[in-house]
Parts: C-alpha cells; sequence; structure tokens
C-alpha cells in the first residue's frame, strides 16, 4: 500500500529533569522507503540515538515520548500496547547495537541467545528450525558454525558485532536500526563489518537505518542521509547531492570539518558549542552558530520542507 | 579435560598450604596465653580446699600425660604426628574423654543450626534482592530495603536476645535455651525431630533475620548494575518475555558474585555462632569452644578451630572447583 517502510511524524522524545525537560528530540520527520539504506548523522548529543531507541520504543524514564508517531508499515507503534509491541520488535523492526561489546550476555552462549529472540516470536516448528536457520545467518555474516556454541568472550570484537549482524536478520525484518555498528571498532575492522551488513541487508531486502557520527562512512553507504542538530532536523537529502551540494548551513560547516586526504585544505570548525537542550535559543536553533544568520532566524522557527526534489531542509535561506 | 585436572592438583596445593599454616598458628596462638592449664586446675582445685600432695610431680606427670612437656619446638611436632594419626588428643577440661568424642557430639548441631540458617538466609535475601531490584517503582519494595539496611546494622546477638525476650520470656512460645528437651526423657522418631527444630527455631530466625539484610542489599545492587548492561537492553529488544530476561539475562548474572560471597559467608558465620550458642545455650561448637578457652584447653581449643578452618577452607575449595562450571567466563586454565 506504501513505499514507506518507517514514518515518523513530528517526535518528541525528551528527558526530564529537576530543570524542566531536556528536548533530546524536538519534533523531527523522517521517512525511509522500503529496502532503502538511510542514515542518521550528527554530533554527540544531537538525538540520534534516542531517535534510534524510540523507533523500537525503548526509551526509559526520565526519558518520555511527548509527541508524534512513528509508522511501521503503517502501523502506529506508539499506539500499540506492551504486548503488541513486544511481538512487533525483532520480527519487523530489529536492532543492531552500538556497544556489540557489551550486548551480548557473557554467560549464555551465542546460540542460545539467538534461539531466545526466534522463540520469543515463533510456535515450536521455528523453534525446531531454529539452529538450521542461526547457523545459515551465522554463515551469512562470515561466521564459522562452531561460533553457535562459544560464548561471547571466545569471539573478538569484529566477531561479535557479526553476531549482532545475524542475529537482527533471524527473523527477516522490514526494518533494521544500525546504532553506530561500527563506532567500537578498528578501521580495517569497521570496513569489513560495514561490507557484511551491507550485503545482508542487500540480500534481505530490508530497510536499513544506520546512525552513525562520521559523515564521511556514512555518506558512502547509505541512499540517503539525514543531517541532525540539537535534536532537529536540520536537512535530509541523497547521499551523493549533500557532498556536492548541502543546503543547510550546518551541513555545509559540516563537511568542511572533515579533513580530505585528495587535496589539502586548511580544516575548518564550527564556531560555538551546540546550545544546552534545556533552554534552546528561540528561532532556528543553529543561528547561534551559523554565519548567515539573519534577524528573522533569530525569531522564527524555519519549516521543515522540501526545497528542490527529494531535498527537505529547514532553513530560512531557501524560502 | 587436561586444564581440569591441573586446576584441582593447584587448588589442593594451595589448599594443602593453607592448612599447613593455619595448624601452625592454631597450635602457637593458644599458648601464648598466660598460664598452663595443669597449673591452672591444680589452682582451682586448691581454692576449693582440695589438698594437692606432691603438686610438681603430679604437674609433670599430668603435662606428659596431654603432651605438654618439653619445649614449644618438642610439643608442635609432637602435634604434628599425632594429627597425621588422626588424634587430637585428650580434652583437658573433661579428662578421659578425647578431643574427638567432644567435636562430634558438637559438630551436628552446629552444622545443622549453620548451615541450614545460612542457606535460608542466602536463598531468601537474593529473592527479596532479586525482586526489589527488579521492581524498583514499588512502594512495598522501597520499605523492604531501608528494613534490609536497617537489620543489616543490627548485631545477630542483639536479634538473638531479642528473640528470647518477646518469644521465650513474654510469649512462652519458644524455649529459651538448649538443642533438645531435657525434662520428660528425651522423644524418639518424628517426635525428636520436632523437638530438635522447635529448640532450632529461635537461634536459626535470629542467625536468619540479622544476615538476610545483606544478601537482601547486595543482590539488589547486582541486579540493577546488570539491569544498566547493554544486554538487557538487547534482550528487551528482541521482544523477550519479561521472565525470560529476568531469568536469563538478568538473575543468571546476578547470582555468580553471589554464589562466590556465600563461600566467604560461611566463614564469618562459623565465628559468629559462639555468642549465638552461648545466648541460646546450644549445644554446639561454640559454646564448647568458648569453655575450652575459659579453662585454657589447649588440646579442645585446637580441635575447634583446626575443624574451623578446615570447614571454611573445604567449602571454598568446592566452590572454586564448582565456579568454573556454572561462569563460563573462569575457566580452569589449560595453561
Amino acid at each position: 500500500m506504501t513505499e514507506l517502510a518507517l514514518k515518523v511524524e513530528d517526535l518528541k522524545v525528551w528527558y526530564w529533569t529537576d530543570r524542566g525537560p531536556v528536548k533530546a528530540v524536538d519534533g523531527i520527520d523522517l521517512e525511509v522507503k522500503k529496502g532503502e539504506r538511510f542514515g542518521i548523522v550528527g554530533e554527540s548529543g544531537c538525538g540520534k540515538s534516542t531517535t534510534a531507541m524510540t523507533l523500537l520504543r525503548l526509551i526509559k524514564p526520565p526519558g518520555s515520548v511527548e509527541q508524534g508517531r512513528i509508522l511501521l508499515d503503517g502501523d502506529n507503534l506508539l499506539d500499540l500496547n506492551d504486548e503488541q509491541m513486544r511481538s512487533v520488535r525483532w520480527s519487523r523492526i530489529s536492532l543492531i547495537p552500538q556497544g556489540s561489546m557489551n550486548s551480548l550476555n557473557p554467560v549464555v552462549k551465542i546460540g542460545s541467545q539467538i534461539t531466545d529472540a526466534v522463540t520469543a516470536h515463533g510456535d515450536s516448528v521455528a523453534r525446531a528450525e531454529a539452529k538450521a536457520k542461526i547457523i545459515e545467518m551465522l554463515g551469512m555474516v562470515g561466521l564459522p558454525a562452531r561460533v553457535y556454541n562459544m560464548y561471547p568472550h571466545e569471539l573478538s570484537g569484529g566477531m561479535k558485532q557479526r553476531v549482532c549482524i545475524a542475529m537482527a536478520i533471524i527473523l527477516q525484518p522490514q526494518v533494521i536500526i544500525a546504532d553506530e555498528p561500527t563506532s567500537a571498532l578498528d578501521v580495517v575492522v569497521q570496513r569489513v563489518v560495514t561490507q557484511t551488513l551491507i550485503k545482508v541487508q542487500e540480500r534481505l531486502g530490508a530497510a536499513l537505518v544506520i546512525i552513525g557520527h562520521d559523515m564521511g562512512l556514512l555518506a558512502q553507504l547509505v541512499d540517503r542521509l539525514a543531517v541532525m542538530y540539537a535534536g532537529k532536523v536540520a536537512e535530509v537529502s541523497p547521499a551523493e547531492d549533500i557532498y556536492k551540494d548541502p543546503l543547510h548551513p550546518y551541513t555545509q560547516l559540516l563537511i568542511g570539518s572533515v579533513p580530505s586526504v585528495k587535496e589539502k585544505k586548511p580544516l575548518e570548525g564550527i564556531p560555538g558549542l551546540p546550545p544546552t537542550l534545556l533552554a534552546p535559543p528561540p528561532g532556528c536553533i543553529f543561528h547561534p552558530r551559523c554565519p548567515h544568520a539573519t534577524e528573522r532566524c533569530r525569531a522564527e522557527v524555519p519549516q521543515y520542507r522540501e526545497v528542490r526534489p527529494g531535498r527537505m531542509v529547514a532553513c530560512h535561506l531557501y524560502e | 579435560m587436561p586444564g581440569l585436572v591441573t586446576y584441582i592438583a593447584r587448588r589442593l596445593i594451595a589448599y594443602l598450604l593453607t592448612v599447613m599454616i593455619a595448624i601452625t598458628a592454631n597450635f602457637f596462638i593458644p599458648r601464648l596465653i598466660p598460664g598452663d592449664p595443669i597449673s591452672a586446675l591444680i589452682d582451682q582445685m586448691a581454692q576449693h580446699g582440695e589438698v594437692v600432695s606432691g603438686g610438681a610431680e603430679i604437674v609433670a606427670a599430668y603435662k606428659e600425660q596431654f603432651g605438654l612437656n618439653g619445649t614449644w619446638m618438642e610439643q608442635y611436632f609432637r602435634y604434628l604426628w599425632s594429627l597425621l594419626r588422626g588424634d587430637l588428643g585428650p580434652s583437658i577440661m573433661a579428662f578421659p574423654t578425647t578431643v574427638q568424642e567432644l567435636l562430634v557430639t558438637a559438630l551436628p548441631w552446629t552444622m545443622g543450626l549453620l548451615l541450614v540458617a545460612t542457606v535460608i538466609s542466602w536463598v531468601l535475601g537474593n529473592l527479596l534482592g532479586a525482586m526489589v531490584g527488579w521492581r524498583r517503582d514499588s512502594k512495598v519494595n522501597s520499605a523492604l530495603v531501608v528494613v534490609s539496611l536497617s537489620l543489616n546494622q543490627i548485631p545477630y546477638y542483639f536479634v538473638a536476645l531479642l528473640l528470647v525476650f518477646f518469644f521465650s520470656y513474654n510469649l512462652s512460645i519458644f524455649p529459651s535455651s538448649g538443642g533438645f528437651s531435657l525434662i520428660g526423657g528425651r522423644p524418639e522418631g518424628m517426635r525428636m525431630v520436632w523437638d530438635i527444630l522447635y529448640h532450632a527455631t529461635l537461634p536459626a530466625l535470629s542467625i536468619v533475620i540479622s544476615s538476610v539484610g545483606f544478601w537482601v542489599i547486595t543482590m539488589r545492587s547486582m541486579i540493577l548494575s546488570t539491569l544498566g548492561e547493554d544486554y538487557i537492553l538487547l534482550a528487551e529488544a528482541k521482544g523477550l518475555k519479561r521472565q525470560v530476561i529476568l531469568n536469563k539475562y538478568a538473575l543468571r548474572n546476578a547470582l555468580l558474585p553471589q554464589v562466590a560471597a556465600f563461600g566467604i559467608a560461611l566463614g564469618f558465620v562459623m565465628n559468629g555462632s559462639i555468642l549465638t550458642e552461648t545466648i541460646f545455650n546450644y549445644p554446639g561448637l561454640g559454646a564448647l569452644l568458648l569453655s575450652a578457652i575459659g579453662n585454657l584447653d589447649y588440646n579442645l581449643l585446637q580441635g575447634i578451630l583446626l575443624l574451623t578452618i578446615l570447614s571454611v577452607l573445604t567449602a571454598n575449595l568446592i566452590l572454586e572447583i564448582l565456579y568454573p562450571f556454572i561462569d563460563p567466563r573462569i575457566s580452569h586454565g589449560g595453561d
């Protein structure tokens, strides 16, 4: 019925503190097409991981989803009760966690941990076939069958991350969230794990949402890229466009701050610091650091809209 | 499994070394108490008006009888030799009863009381602690934490005294002392079992009440730190049922250090029994130890301490050998 695997509408996730709400995610809209690789990039604290956790409804107090809708193939996840949400998790939307080092229970064998995911969603038939299926998935991510009977501490970091990938695809969900899937790995292993991830995603045809802070790495991987800043989406563009022609001033500065091996150019940082999300500045949240800021930017929140075909941006410069 | 054999062999060597050191300390420390048992006994008799003729010769004769003649080093090697033959010597205060006989009579009482009470306390404390940690939002559970913290601070002998005061003195529900009925002849069969349980209730309760708080608090903090782990979050993301997350991902991991702590606790409990047994006049090792100290009964003192040390060390040895089987991260070290 729809081309979209995942649609996020006006999502707000706040963390309540004694000094008021920290608006970690403050009204974002995202659309992820079926089978698409979608990246979310931003600096630490911009709300990208909170967004990832919210997509699986794993936000714990003091965090709370204040408003918005998360449509997974048309169903609003925020309307489901706990048991319905439990059955949606992993069978329709799964997660490749950030800290794969600690994401596996150290005293339970790999096979058993993956089997748990199968048995939580399947009948007895699924259980009987689980082992063969798990070994097949382990093979798909390049791990030998003996890993099934191993404990996490017997595996390297890269192998653990592959286990997490195999686990995430075991039930063939439509959407896979990968929260900084390679951040704890060294560069060589990063590359191999990333290739595995892409290969698996293409074979499954699932939509993959990759969260990261490395703009260069993400731009190579994904079809479209969302740039987040201080709890808001600054820009969403196809990955090839965003490097050639960044629209939002923040994206431009972000790209300018990435060192290049091809050409020698002075690196430019972005002046200032991200705002406190307890008391964000009025108007455009980026205006205190923006070189193009006008009076209007200081007073009025820019609308997030499509300014060119396939290119969404929240900035007064394009109105 | 050659690794397992080496591991056990290593543990055993360490165990034997520790036992050897313990035996040595055990021999010399009681002898540092001023005075000697035979002179104390003779003095006691003299005080009671008994005429002790040929005092010095009798002292010398008795000293030989009890292995107290010669230098400390001579005595030490004689002691080791008799230990090897399994002979703990005669008790001085209850001569001619041997130390073995006294120990065999007292040991079942202490073991029965302490082991059962400690196991009950451990199981109960861990269950409560897990519950309190798992459902932090409940008011009952928060109250339980406060109660546990307070109980943890109350000395067990104080609990024992309170129990005696309320349940024996005021309410007369439970007996205040002894391990079995002395009046009306000893009952037989099931009646005897009930009689023993009836007498053990208050002493056991005092140990459970004063130690359960520790297990509640430690288990709670173990569960809480486990719940903060990434693998719990991922287990939840996998859509596992709460019961599965609790049992397989939280409890299992949180229990491991508690098992190790249980071994250590056994040692403390052995020491702690002295006052409990004194308050309840319980016929166990604690009471025996107290009178051995009072009478400077070196042989008995050595025997009791040796037994205590051996039981604690053995409990720990068993735990060390079993631990790698319950925690796969600890290997038997096949290097």
